[in-house]
């Protein structure tokens, strides 16, 4: 019946028809059928009537009407009857039931079908606007869906988060991770606003006829607002995100920011953000709302790194030259992800140039790298190669300390990606990454850690509904610390090595709905630390811990709901059961508490068998709530698990801590974790502005005894205690993101504190990362394209430490220190001030290749922020107060880049 | 299976290998706020050692803290009292520095046997209490002999280098579990006696005769031997390694190391080992977080926030291992007190070898040189 009515009204509405005087009628009859009436009025006045002749009833009725409109004449002939209709501009009408006239034909379409057939004829092809659709795609309710994909003109690359906004209304979307988008409009004329950062922001005019695709490259927009100064349309994702609690990385910022020795470091612009801090230069790793540095999942695509940085945290591990985008997930982590607890730093690299090749280098006082892509076969196949390498040692040189000057250190990277379009539907991509780095120190100290990692994924688009990916990852990471002097020489050594099979499934329902299930089963080998001798004198026996071995296999599945334009919900749960497998010997104590000195027996499991199991349902549910187009409440939920753990007893952890996979007697990290924001947007989207809440119940978590020995020790049960957690803040930031002065401040007041029976009476203390106050601050000038200056100041508060506040003897004269309460007593206050001038690419498009030259100061006035503060007895045995400052004076530094068009 | 514990090599390792990466870091002593007020405190710790006749000795004293001097506060007026599981007490009074008592062998007053509990309790003229929890006193177990084995030992020199000194590994044989199979946890102490004959040089010295002293120390270390057999699979160890001493002046006129056997409680060993481990810790920002020793004694009033220390019952055996100079290759003699310059010179311990602490003139029974 739908069909009828449609393919009625679409067959005679595409005749040009223009307003007409009212018609009328006289028509007395008796005992006249409806039908019969209904043609008498077809056939005697110019005008048409639409009606299936099964559905009027057959009974006579009589009419009398004298100078009855149509419409009149039309109620009394359907008088009584469960038929309606509906008339386009009185010379049409159709005639059906009228609960399909009343719901699915209504005024809007009609308005819109009126401005199509009144507006003059066009073609394609001439200047003026694409068109997109045509009037039978139209959709019912008078919308017209428009789809497409927004890549990169000169690549083919796809854009994740590019926006398409409507101009001058508040009709908008951002593109998906395959770079699609959609957007429901009216039939007419727009112009569509395209803003992708580093693209500035690309003009389409469109004239939208009906549902169609619309496919947009950047790169040669009919109107490119970056070459003229202009106040940008700007994303409102501030306000319309659904996910809770996320932070994507301004990459265009990111070569701005002021760097250490020239090289750009992503994790350390991911310390701009609320709730993200370091313990500080030296130490490797982040720490998000107080979590640790090893409960954060870092992401190189759906490979895990183990180790976030070289060179102790002074460099970042991640290559910014190949990166496509960075997302952090704060706590509210979506079902996809698992297995830490904190965070998650989804970081997507990007596929090579499909259409030419392009290469790209930097060299900085201490580092250089190189980026080389292109196509293998254009528009089907491309490669991307990245490397980066450090020459620091003739600085090292320089230094006056004899042992500095016989001292080295060096590290590496390198990322390859192939991927190959296979057809219209598929792409398979290969990409490996290896790294490398090494210390050694006077010949008297060493380490190093490395890490292999390949990855294999396909991607299958089986309808436009419905598309999934498959992912296998295999990673190896190894590190060792060695004591080279003759008699103590020994090597420690600690790895990782997993196995990723990862397939995931998007179905969308409707565009409202969206769907994403999956596995992401990991398979772990662990090596807790061995110990050996270094050289043939050593007097150091060997000793080595058995291999471990874990699997962590989940089930997710999600959905994302827009409940109405103001309210949307994302919501997902993740199933993970984990097993711990033999081989391995697991030991017995008394009262089966472990405890030093109390082991009792053992027990020696098989390979494969199950020696210890937990299950862990995580729900995960992101909320938003449109107040107005500006403004927006987000909150989200999220229960986290984790069961790898970095071990680390100090306050400074190093590359080369060990990891421990849960057992019998070390349990899984679990989290409850909340939040709920306000974000406002103003100045047409240029201002970000966010005030956010949370909190986190950590339910189970250990920590270790006081004077823990962890280092290759058997019984590490022994040296653990289990307790919980608890830590909340509030974070607030804003952002004005272009204009010739630009860029954000945050603040975050947080606290961190654990109670574990066993440390501190069972009282509450502040955990090793607990830093109330954290202040950061970046503000660019950009007078022009080329030049930026940037100030980056820093301010937070020391971390806490346990201090010896006394002590007394021991009958043989040994003197025992007496401690603080756990971490009551906190190092000086860490701030910093970097500034940065950038030299950017030139406008000449003429030239084959760009350059840009980045200086950069940073430590401006020389702070020595404590790395961390340690204590050493005076003669007359009192504690003295020592304090580390890794970076005590200001570093200069230029880089001068260079690439290809 | 027990814990290997090694010096320390990678926590050396850790702090030099950021400050050489940084090349200009700063290592800087500062005033650190503590935050918290130092806590008020006392260190209650001692022992009965059962024997013929069994001695007891307790120590009372405030908090070490660090912004008084650094001798200890001691507490020489409260009054001290050790009590059995039988009910019986004894009163101790305050004298060289403890509360002392000596008990002689199978007083009716005073039941000194393996087997029964011991406990101290304490009452101050401020109104404190405070007392310990009661230690069984296990049975004794005595080692079956020791040894002073030529070996080398590792010292830094001058520059500051590692080296090897000939010196004397001391090594303990006996059984580690009582006849009946059941472990013992052992603490081991000890303490060396040196002869050296002064040579008065300056005035009024220099008008007497030289003199002969027999010096008595314990021995020289951060360390405390101990040893639980549930860690051992075995019955008896053979030559334990104690300690190592180098070849030295302590040597040149005759020396013997006295070692002391103490068997102990578990609960008793439990505390000594944290202590070992806290003296193992080297400071740096490597090393694990402090926390306080969990000693057996407490305050019973409420007043006072911090008690440390422990009361223990042992029963306990000494062994002892003659060095002669010629077995020790005749090592020069070394004044230990440097003489102040001119133009009044002080007296050191060449002049007068009573000024070396723990002199005596009498020689003791069992020194053979």
């Amino acid at each position: 019946m739908k069909h009828f009515l449609c393919l009625a009204l679409v067959t005679l509405l595409c005749t040009c028809v223009s307003a007409q005087e009212a018609l009328t009628l006289d028509l007395k009859r008796t005992a006249i059928t409806r039908t019969e009436a209904l043609r008498t009025i077809n056939d005697g006045l110019p005008v048409t009537i639409f009606f299936q002749e099964d559905q009027v009833p057959k009974g006579a009725i009589d009419l009398d009407l004298r100078q009855a409109t149509v419409r009149e004449a039309l109620d009394a002939i359907l008088k009584g009857t469960l038929l309606d209709f509906i008339d386009y501009r009185e010379r049409i009408f159709v005639v059906g039931p009228a609960i399909t006239i009343g719901t699915e034909f209504d005024a809007a379409y009609y308005a819109a079908v009126a401005a199509r057939t009144a507006a003059p004829p066009t073609r394609e092809g001439q200047e003026g606007p694409a068109y997109i659709g045509a009037l039978e795609t139209l959709e019912t309710d008078g919308l017209a869906t428009v789809k497409g994909q927004v890549t990169d003109q000169q690549s083919g690359e796809t854009f994740i988060g590019a926006t398409i906004q409507v101009e001058n209304s508040t009709t908008a979307a951002v593109t998906d991770a395959e770079g699609n988008y959609e957007l429901r409009l009216r039939p007419g004329d727009y112009t569509l606003v395209i803003s992708y950062v580093g693209f500035g922001t690309n003009l389409r005019p469109v004239r939208v006829q009906g549902s169609g695709t619309f496919d947009i490259a950047l790169g040669a927009s009919a109107t490119n607002l970056t070459e003229i100064v202009v106040t940008e349309q700007a994303v409102d994702a501030n306000v319309g995100r659904v996910q809770a609690g996320v932070q994507r990385l301004d990459m265009a910022q990111l070569e701005k920011l002021p760097t250490f020795m020239g090289e750009t470091d992503v994790v350390k612009a991911l310390l701009l953000n609320p709730g993200v801090s370091s313990i500080g230069e030296g130490a490797s790793g982040f720490n998000v709302r107080g979590g640790e540095i090893d409960q954060n999942l870092l992401l190189m695509d759906n490979g895990a790194l183990i180790n976030s940085s070289h060179a102790l945290g002074f460099f970042s591990t991640y290559n910014a030259d190949l990166i496509k985008s960075v997302d952090l997930y704060k706590a509210n982590i979506p079902a996809r992800f698992g297995g830490r607890l904190a965070s998650v730093l989804d970081v997507q690299m990007r596929d090579g140039n499909f259409e030419r090749h392009r290469v790209k280098a930097g060299i900085g006082p201490v580092t250089g790298r190189i980026m080389v892509e292109g196509p293998i076969v254009k528009d089907q196949s491309s490669f991307i190669f990245g490397a980066r390498s450090s020459y620091a040692n003739w600085a090292i040189k320089l230094a006056s300390v004899e042992e500095v000057k016989n001292s080295a250190t060096f590290f590496f990277d390198g990322n390859l990606r192939l991927t190959q379009r296979i057809g219209d539907k598929s792409t398979l991509i290969l990409q490996g990454y290896g790294s490398q780095d090494e210390f050694n120190y006077n010949n008297t100290f060493a380490f190093d850690y490395g890490t292999v990692m390949g990855q294999a994924t396909w991607k299958q688009i089986f309808s436009d509904q419905f598309y999934a990916d498959f992912s296998l990852v295999y990673n190896d990471y190894q590190s060792s610390q060695s004591d080279l002097r003759s008699l103590t020489a020994e090597v420690v050594n600690n790895g990782i090595r997993y196995l990723t099979v990862k397939p995931t499934f998007f179905y969308e329902a409707s565009k409202d709905l969206q769907l994403q299930g999956g596995l992401d089963i990991n398979q772990f080998w662990v090596n807790p630390g061995d110990r050996s001798p270094a050289t043939p004198e050593s007097l150091t026996p060997g000793q080595a811990l058995e291999e471990e071995q874990g699997m962590e296999a989940s089930l997710f599945a999600s959905a994302d709901y827009t409940v109405s334009n103001r309210f949307s919900i994302s919501g997902g749960l993740r199933f993970t059961n984990y097993r711990f497998l033999g081989p391995g010997t697991e030991f017995q104590y008394e009262d089966g508490v472990p405890r030093r000195g109390r082991l009792t027996d053992s027990i020696r499991y098989g390979a494969g068998e199950v020696m210890a199991a937990y299950n862990s349902l995580q729900p995960r549910v992101s909320l938003r709530f449109r107040l107005n187009a500006n403004a927006s409440i987000r909150g989200g939920y999220s229960r986290t698990a984790q069961f790898l753990n970095q071990i680390f007893v100090s306050d400074s952890p190093t590359p080369s801590s060990q990891y421990q996979l849960s057992t019998t007697y070390i349990p899984p990290f679990l989290s409850h974790n909340f939040s709920l924001g306000y974000f406002l947007n103003q100045e047409d989207n240029n201002i970000e502005l966010g005030a956010e809440v949370y909190g986190r119940r950590i339910d189970q978590l250990w920590d270790y005894r006081d004077f823990a020995e962890v280092i290759v020790n058997p019984t590490l049960e022994t040296e653990i205690l289990i307790g919980e957690g608890r830590a909340y803040g509030l974070e607030l930031s804003a952002k004005r993101k272009v204009g010739v002065l630009n860029g954000l401040v945050s603040y975050t007041f947080s606290s961190t504190q654990r109670k574990i029976a066993g440390i501190n009476n069972g009282n509450y203390y502040n955990s090793n990362f607990d830093k109330p106050h954290n202040f950061v601050t970046t503000i660019n000038w950009n007078p022009n394209q080329r030049n930026t200056l940037t100030a980056n100041f820093t301010y937070r508060t020391g971390r806490p430490v346990t201090a010896p506040v006394g002590n007394y003897r021991v009958e043989n004269g040994l003197t025992v220190p007496v401690y603080s309460d756990r971490n009551a007593v906190r190092i000086p206050d860490y701030h910093r001030l970097d500034l940065a001038y950038t030299l950017g690419k030139g406008y000449n498009k003429t030239k084959n290749f760009q350059t840009s030259w980045t200086i950069s100061l940073y430590n401006v006035y020389g702070r020595r922020n404590a790395f961390s503060v340690f204590y050493t007895q005076a003669p007359d045995q009192t504690n003295v107060a020592n304090q580390l400052a890794v970076l005590g004076t200001v570093f200069p530094a230029v880089t001068f880049n260079i690439e290809t068009r | 299976m027990p814990v290997q514990h090694f010096p320390f090599a990678l926590r050396h390792a850790l702090p030099a290998l950021l400050l050489a990466l940084a090349l200009f870091s700063c290592l800087d002593e500062i005033d650190l706020n503590q935050g918290a007020a130092l806590p008020e405190g006392i260190v209650l710790q001692g022992r009965i050692n059962a024997g013929a006749p069994s001695d007891v000795r307790i120590r009372l004293e405030r908090l070490f803290r660090f912004e008084n001097s650094n001798r200890p506060d001691q507490v020489a007026n409260a009054t001290v009292v050790l009590e059995n599981s039988e009910g019986q007490t004894l009163s101790l009074p305050f004298r060289d520095g403890a509360y002392r008592a000596t008990i002689p062998a199978g007083d009716p007053d005073f039941l000194v046997a393996p087997g029964l509990g011991y406990r101290v309790r304490v009452a101050t003229r401020e109104g404190e209490a405070y007392e310990t929890d009661f230690d069984v006193l296990p049975a004794p177990l005595a080692p079956d002999g020791a040894s002073g084995e030529p070996s080398t030992v590792t010292r830094l020199n001058a520059a500051g280098d590692e080296i090897m000194v000939p010196g004397f590994a001391y090594n303990i044989s006996g059984p580690i579990r009582y006849p009946d199979g059941s472990p013992a946890f052992i603490r081991w102490t000890l303490e060396q006696t040196w002869k050296v004959t002064d040579e008065p040089g300056i005035f009024p010295f220099n008008e007497n005769d030289p003199k002969v002293c027999y010096v008595t120390q314990p021995f020289e270390g951060n360390d405390l031997f101990l040893l639980n057999s549930l860690d051992v699979p075995a019955n008896r160890v053979d030559n334990f390694p104690l300690a190592a001493q180098a070849r030295d002046f302590r040597y040149a006129e005759g020396n013997v190391m006295t070692i002391y056997q103490e068997a102990l409680s578990r609960a008793a060993y439990e505390y000594f080992d944290q202590v070992r481990r806290i003296a193992s810790t080297e400071s740096s920002i490597f090393e694990p977080p402090g926390g306080p020793i969990v000693g057996n004694a407490r305050d019973v009033n409420g007043l006072t926030s911090n008690v440390f220390g422990f009361f223990y019952a042992t029963s306990r055996s000494e062994v002892r291992v003659p060095i002669s100079p010629a077995q020790a290759d005749n090592p020069g003699r070394f004044c230990p007190l440097v003489r102040s310059p001119s133009p009044n010179p002080q007296p050191n311990s060449c002049d007068d070898c009573l000024r070396i602490e723990g002199s005596e003139l009498p020689r003791p029974v069992w020194f053979p040189f």
